[in-house]
Formats: C-alpha cells, sequence, structure tokens
C-alpha cells in the first residue's frame, strides 16, 4: 500500500463526472468538504450534521467530527440490503394473480382455480419476508437452531444494524468496508441465538501471514445499569460480554485438518522431532513433545486450537482488554453462500436480557480480504434488543 | 505518545509508553567481516525452537547475503522507502523514526509482508553489487564489486515497535534482562507486530494464530549461558552479553567496550527509532553511501578503528574472545599476551592467546619419507 494511502487528511478528489473519488478525513473542514461532496453527489443540498439514520447511540460516538462521513449517510443505499428481491417477489405475485384472474373466467376449470388459488396462497406465505425493524426483536422459541438456513429464522424479525468504522482507537480502520449487518435473534428463556448475516464478495477462513479471516461478533453490557458503558469494547469496571465467531474456526469445525498441508497443500516437511519413530503416535509422551513444540497450545490459549465451536465468549472492559470468559460457553454455525455470509451466535441469555426486557447490544463484521482484524472492523453502536412479550 | 531518550539518534523521541529501561539490557555484537554465511546459527535456532507445526517458514535467525539478500522479500527496502530520505546532523539524527511518521490510525508506520514473501530465503541472492566489466570494472584491491554475509536475529529493542503496535499488549518487556516476549497466553494473533516491527523478526504461526518471535534463548541466558546461535557460530562471530546506557558504560564490560568506548560495534538502522540492541561491526568493503543508510553516522570511524584492530592489544584481543565460552562474559580483561573473559565476580571463565602460536613445518616429511600437503 503506498504511503499516499495513510494521508491523514485527503482532499476531495473530484472525478471527471463531478463524483466523489476518496473519501476519508479527519479533520472537521476535510470531513465536511466530503460530506457534502457527497451528497451533492446524491442531488441533495450540502449538510453539516447527519440527520438520522444511523443510531443515536453511533452518532454520538462519532463525535470526532459529526461531520465525518460513515456508512451511516449512506445508510439509504443501503437499507434495504437486498434490493433484488422485493422485485422479485413482485413479479411472482403478479403472475400467479394473472393465473388466478385467468381460473376464475367463467368456463374454467375449477379445479384448476382451487388449485391455483391454494399455490397463491402458499407463494404469499412463504415469500413473506419480514420488514426491518427499529430495534432488535427477540422472539421466544420453544428450541433455537444453530443453523442459519433453518427455516424457523424465515419469520423473524429482521433488523439492519448500520456499520461504522472502528475510527477512535488505534490501530484503526481508515476505509469503510462491510456497509450493514443484518440482525435476527430468538431465545428459548435459556440461551439466546442470534443470526447475524452481510454480503461478502470473498470468503475468507484461511489463516496465514498477511491473511485474515471472516469474523463477527455480539456485544452485551455484563450488568445492567441506567447508562451504558462504551460501545468500544466497554469501560473498566464496566465490562461487555462478546460472543465472537471466525471463519477459520468454522472451516476446523466443519472438518479441515489440524496440519500445515490443510492450510498449504503444496507443503512439504521433512520432519517434526514429535513425529520421530522412537515415539508411539498418540502415546503421553509423544503429545506432551508435541505440546512443547505449539508454546501457545501449551499455555492453554484459547486461539491456539484445535477448535469443537466456532464461536468463543469474552469478557472486555476497555480496547485491548479483551479475555476469554471460559464460564460462558457460546456456540454457532456460519455459512457462505452466494456472496453472504450468515451465521448464527448462540450464547447464554445475558444477564442484561434477564433483568429487563430491553436492553442493547453491539455488533461488529470483520472483512478478512481488507485485512480486518482486532481493532480494525466496522461496528455498531448500541442498538436497543427488546424481548418479545409473551401473547398472553 | 510519550517522550523517550534515545541515545542511539542522539535526541529525544516519541513513543507509544515512556521510557521504562530494564535493570539489564540483553545485548550482542555480530562481527559481519568474519560471517561465512554457513547458516550454522540458523540452523542451531531451527532445531531448538521453530520444529514445530505452523513454524516451517520461520527463521528466527537467518543470515542474508547483502545488499540483495531479504527474509523476508524486501524487508529492509520497503520501510526505507517508505520512511523516504531523512537526514543525520553529525550524531543527531534529524530525521522522522518510524513513530514519528505512523500515519492517521496506526501506532507506528509499518507494512505487511505476504506470504509469498517468506517463500524462498537465500534463493537468487548470491550476486554481487557494484561496478560490472561492461562498466570497465577490473580486478583491482579492494574489489570493485562487494557482497557480505548479514546475521539477524530479533534486536529486543529498547523501544520494540512490536510492543507498540499490540493493542491488547501481549508483547513485553521482561524488566531483568530487557528481552522482548509474546506472550503465547495472550496473544490473538492479530499481526500488528508483524506488520510493526522493520526488521520483520515477528513471525505469525497459522496453526497456532499467535504471533511468535527470537526469545534470545533466555532458559539460557538465565543460566549464564548464551544462546544457541551464538555458541553454535562457527565462525565465532558473535559475542552476547548486557549492554549498558552510554553515561554508565563500563570498559571492563566487553559490550559497552566495543559500543561505547571504541564504537566499533553500531546498531543495525538506528534511524528507525527502536534502540536495537544487536550491534554489528560493519562490513569494511560495501561503498559509503550503504554504510551509512545502514549504521548511521559512526560507521567510518567504526571500520577506521576495527582496521586498527591488527596494531591494538586490546581490540584484537577482545575480539579473540568471540565464541570462545559458552557462558556470558560480563567482563574481560587483557593480561599481557593473554585475554580473560571473567563473569561478575571477577573470576576467570576462559583465557586465550592474543596470537595463536603458529607452527611452520617443512613440505618433506623426513621421518616418514613423505611429502606433507595441507590437503585434510
Amino acid at each position: 500500500m503506498s504511503r499516499e494511502n495513510y494521508l491523514p487528511v485527503e482532499l476531495i478528489k473530484t472525478s471527471s463526472r463531478g463524483g466523489v473519488a476518496r473519501s476519508t478525513a479527519s479533520t472537521p473542514e476535510a470531513c465536511q468538504k466530503v460530506a457534502g461532496g457527497r451528497q451533492a453527489k446524491r442531488g441533495r443540498p450540502p449538510e453539516t450534521t447527519p440527520k438520522d439514520r444511523c443510531t443515536p447511540e453511533g452518532c454520538q460516538w462519532h463525535h470526532a467530527a459529526e461531520s465525518i462521513w460513515h456508512p451511516c449517510r449512506d445508510a439509504n443505499i443501503h437499507l434495504d440490503g437486498n434490493p433484488g428481491s422485493p422485485a422479485l417477489r413482485l413479479a411472482t405475485r403478479g403472475y400467479l394473480l394473472a393465473r388466478l384472474r385467468r381460473a376464475l373466467k367463467p368456463g374454467s376449470n375449477l379445479k384448476f382455480a382451487i388449485l391455483s388459488i391454494f399455490i397463491a396462497l402458499v407463494s404469499f406465505a412463504c415469500s413473506r419476508t419480514p420488514k426491518p425493524t427499529p430495534d432488535v426483536v427477540v422472539v421466544d422459541r420453544p428450541a433455537l437452531t444453530l443453523d442459519p438456513n433453518d427455516r424457523a429464522w424465515n419469520d423473524i424479525p429482521e433488523h439492519v444494524a448500520q456499520l461504522l468504522l472502528q475510527d477512535m482507537v488505534d490501530p484503526r480502520l481508515m476505509e469503510p468496508s462491510t456497509a450493514v449487518v443484518h440482525v435476527q435473534a430468538m431465545t428459548d428463556g435459556k440461551d439466546i441465538a442470534f443470526r447475524l448475516s452481510w454480503d461478502d464478495a470473498t470468503m475468507n477462513d484461511m489463516p496465514g501471514p498477511a491473511k485474515f479471516t471472516d469474523a463477527c461478533a455480539v456485544q452485551f453490557p455484563q450488568k445492567a445499569a441506567p447508562d451504558l458503558p462504551a460501545p468500544q469494547m466497554g469501560e473498566m469496571g464496566r465490562q461487555v460480554e462478546i460472543a465472537f465467531w471466525r471463519a477459520n474456526w468454522q472451516a476446523v469445525v466443519d472438518g479441515r485438518g489440524d496440519t500445515i498441508k490443510d492450510l498449504q497443500p503444496n507443503a512439504s516437511v521433512d520432519h517434526y522431532p514429535f513425529e520421530a519413530q522412537s515415539l508411539q503416535p498418540g502415546s503421553p509422551e509423544q503429545k506432551e513433545m508435541q505440546q512443547r513444540y505449539s508454546p501457545a497450545r501449551a499455555t492453554g490459549n484459547t486461539m491456539a486450537g484445535p477448535r469443537e465451536r466456532p464461536v468463543e465468549c469474552l469478557i472486555a472492559g476497555g480496547p485491548g482488554t479483551l479475555t476469554p470468559d471460559l464460564t460462558l460457553q457460546a456456540n454457532g454455525k456460519g455459512k457462505y453462500e452466494k456472496g453472504k455470509w450468515a451465521v448464527v451466535i448462540s450464547r447464554p441469555l445475558p444477564e442484561v436480557l434477564r433483568a429487563a426486557p430491553r436492553s442493547q447490544a453491539a455488533f461488529a463484521v470483520w472483512e478478512g480480504s481488507h485485512r480486518e482484524v482486532g481493532s480494525r472492523k466496522m461496528r455498531t453502536g448500541w442498538v436497543p434488543v427488546v424481548r418479545e412479550q409473551k401473547k398472553s | 505518545m510519550a517522550r523517550v531518550n534515545n541515545w542511539q539518534i542522539g535526541r529525544e523521541m516519541s513513543y507509544w509508553y515512556p521510557e521504562s529501561r530494564p535493570q539489564k539490557q540483553f545485548a550482542a555484537i555480530f562481527d559481519v567481516n568474519k560471517c561465512i554465511a554457513c547458516q550454522t546459527c540458523t540452523l542451531a535456532c531451527k532445531t531448538t525452537w521453530t520444529s514445530g507445526k505452523g513454524q516451517e517458514y520461520m527463521l528466527w535467525n537467518n543470515v542474508e547475503s547483502k545488499p540483495y539478500g531479504f527474509y523476508p522479500l524486501a524487508w529492509d527496502v520497503n520501510i526505507l522507502s517508505k520512511l523516504g530520505p531523512q537526514t543525520w546532523n553529525g550524531n543527531k539524527y534529524e530525521g522522522q523514526t518510524i513513530f514519528e511518521s505512523a500515519p492517521a490510525g496506526e501506532r507506528v508506520l509499518g507494512w505487511r509482508p505476504e506470504e509469498i514473501d517468506y517463500a524462498h530465503p537465500n534463493v537468487g541472492e548470491d550476486d554481487c553489487a557494484g561496478a560490472r566489466i561492461e562498466n570497465g570494472a577490473s580486478l583491482a584491491v579492494p574489489h570493485m564489486s562487494w557482497f557480505y554475509y548479514l546475521a539477524r536475529i530479533c534486536n529486543h529493542c529498547t523501544y520494540p515497535a512490536c510492543l507498540a503496535s499490540c493493542p491488547r499488549g501481549s508483547i513485553y518487556k521482561r524488566p531483568e534482562d530487557g528481552i522482548v516476549l509474546v506472550d503465547q497466553g495472550r496473544c490473538r494473533g492479530y499481526q500488528e507486530c508483524v506488520r510493526a516491527c522493520p526488521y520483520k523478526k515477528v513471525f505469525y504461526n497459522p496453526m497456532t494464530g499467535t504471533s511468535e518471535k527470537c526469545i534470545a534463548c533466555f532458559p539460557k541466558m538465565e543460566q549464564g549461558l548464551q544462546p544457541q546461535c551464538f555458541v553454535n557460530c562457527i565462525g565465532k562471530i558473535r559475542m552476547a552479553g548486557y549492554i549498558s546506557t552510554p553515561d554508565k558504560a563500563s570498559p571492563e564490560n566487553p559490550i559497552d567496550y566495543l559500543v561505547h568506548v571504541r564504537k566499533v560495534a553500531l546498531p543495525l538502522f538506528p534511524q528507525f527509532g527502536l534502540e536495537p540492541n544487536v550491534y554489528y561491526i560493519p562490513p569494511v568493503h560495501a561503498p559509503k553511501s550503504y554504510l551509512l543508510q545502514l549504521f548511521g553516522p559512526g560507521v567510518f570511524d567504526a571500520i577506521k578503528t576495527y582496521e586498527s584492530a591488527k596494531d591494538d592489544a586490546d581490540l584484537a584481543g577482545l575480539l579473540g574472545l568471540f565464541g570462545c565460552s559458552e557462558q556470558v562474559m560480563p567482563r574481560w580483561k587483557r593480561m599481557n599476551d593473554s585475554v580473560i573473559g571473567m563473569d561478575e565476580s571477577g573470576k576467570e571463565i576462559v583465557r586465550v592467546p592474543l596470537r595463536e602460536p603458529m607452527h611452520v613445518r617443512d613440505a618433506f616429511d623426513t621421518k616418514y619419507d613423505v611429502q606433507r600437503t595441507n590437503c585434510p
């Protein structure tokens, strides 16, 4: 990457068509120019304050300058998240209605008319996509599913959370990537399962030097309190609980082996000392020796694998304090299909949602191909999470 | 950012953490002129520390042929070009360090080597730089063309970029000896350290998801023994010990004597601002501008001093002590024609003659009626 990409203030570069070529800026003046330029591109008068579509928390934490451009600004172009689907649904319905009208004409086959009505009703039911909701609505279900493709998710309301740059704490992410994450949630009263989905043109689940993997996370305040901890990893004394899913862990859980050849198919290794002929494979001596050549595993680092679950529970009291929380068990499953990740993260129902039906959660997505890792991520502010009231 | 003192660049500089020097600082001296690139050091390290899964590509110690050898590819020229041309004013560095030139959103000016950049250590690098025959080069002494071998380990810097860049404090500098370590229990493999270290001496282990680096064989150093790459060096180019700051330099300490008193050993790329603690006796035959870029403005005096060692009993004697014992020798002295390496209390560890006795034998052995040869 050239050094120019890191210039703290990048003046607006206007393309021949008058559009804004780049959008990073870090002084209020420059940001105003950028913000103005972006809005001008869309034919609206320049504004100096963002209005709206970002959550209040998100914008508040974006204090650096209200005029800094961030993905919330472009909310109107991402909100639906799946622009093709409504048109397709309408087309399908139109076709079926036309068939129905023809069938109900005098002289038509009555059986066919009834069949058409039935098909139309079924198609309406199946094509029903929940409308995006302003909050994450947690729906009560007798049992939870870890499968992101399970039909149980079909009628769960979806919240479309705008993702912001993590540009508060060094090292920061300076160029936006994933714009929105779609969030659904269900609970059985004991655990809570989230389904996060987002558009991702590249599937990254291979670790390596300068290689990073796709990931996502859900964060809750640890304790119920009138005011919330900072959405950016919490604060000292006001911790947050995080459930974190990674694509490379998912690959291991799904069966990728624990050898260098699984990561580098063309690798050839002459010899590992712990695989010497004198050592019985799998014997305690052999295992102990193998451990000695893998210090991260020897120390019990939860990162070091091999893993049985693709999700890890963590606790944090401010940036840089992330620590595995071994008292909480999380699980989940991620699937990548047709340019989209869909990931279910299940964890014990947090205390804040046991204490009250309403709390807040924050979400984050890491785009591996954009070299997002650790604090370099797209994240939300606090988003309201509401347990659906049981109908009596 | 805090303000800290960096004696290698003759000024204060900005660093992520305040100055906190260890009680002792691990340091080493490598005499580049004696290295033959046999890679025994590399293998000594490899077999001791990096034979595990995910460590296959790692060389905590490596030797590369300069100027065209790199591991990983272009490690030095990449960061030099990112930093851009900078200036020294005498012994004071007036340019920017990699901490001071960190772009917005970063703690350190850095770059990430790709996987392929680690793929071909030592392959195709043994080419000379300098004059070419078609440009009028001819056989002359000293040679118009040049190359040399640069042995490298982690510099256990006073101001490590890896440590500064780790967003979760997984890298620490031991207060007892200044050795820089990655906490394998805490690291989460963000690779920020790999990106930040200008010497590219931190490596990501894809099997454990953590980053690993040279540990200066601390289990040996704790017992007063020099690291594996030092004691296995057949060219005896290396000496490990502890260095003081210039104001506390002791001529009895071999590292202090060579670095501070005689100023014959110099840090590699002092302008990066890390205060690295592996000191090099520079190659005597490389071009001036190149040497200046690598070792800073003290390099010409250092070479002059080194070339005078043949007439300097103390300097030649101490250089003769390199590689003569596995033990760390915190003190030394010369007694007439002998040089003595000692422990902290002054107890003798090893004694070597200033000059090895030379025996000249006749080409023909009359006793056995046989011609002597020098072949083994």
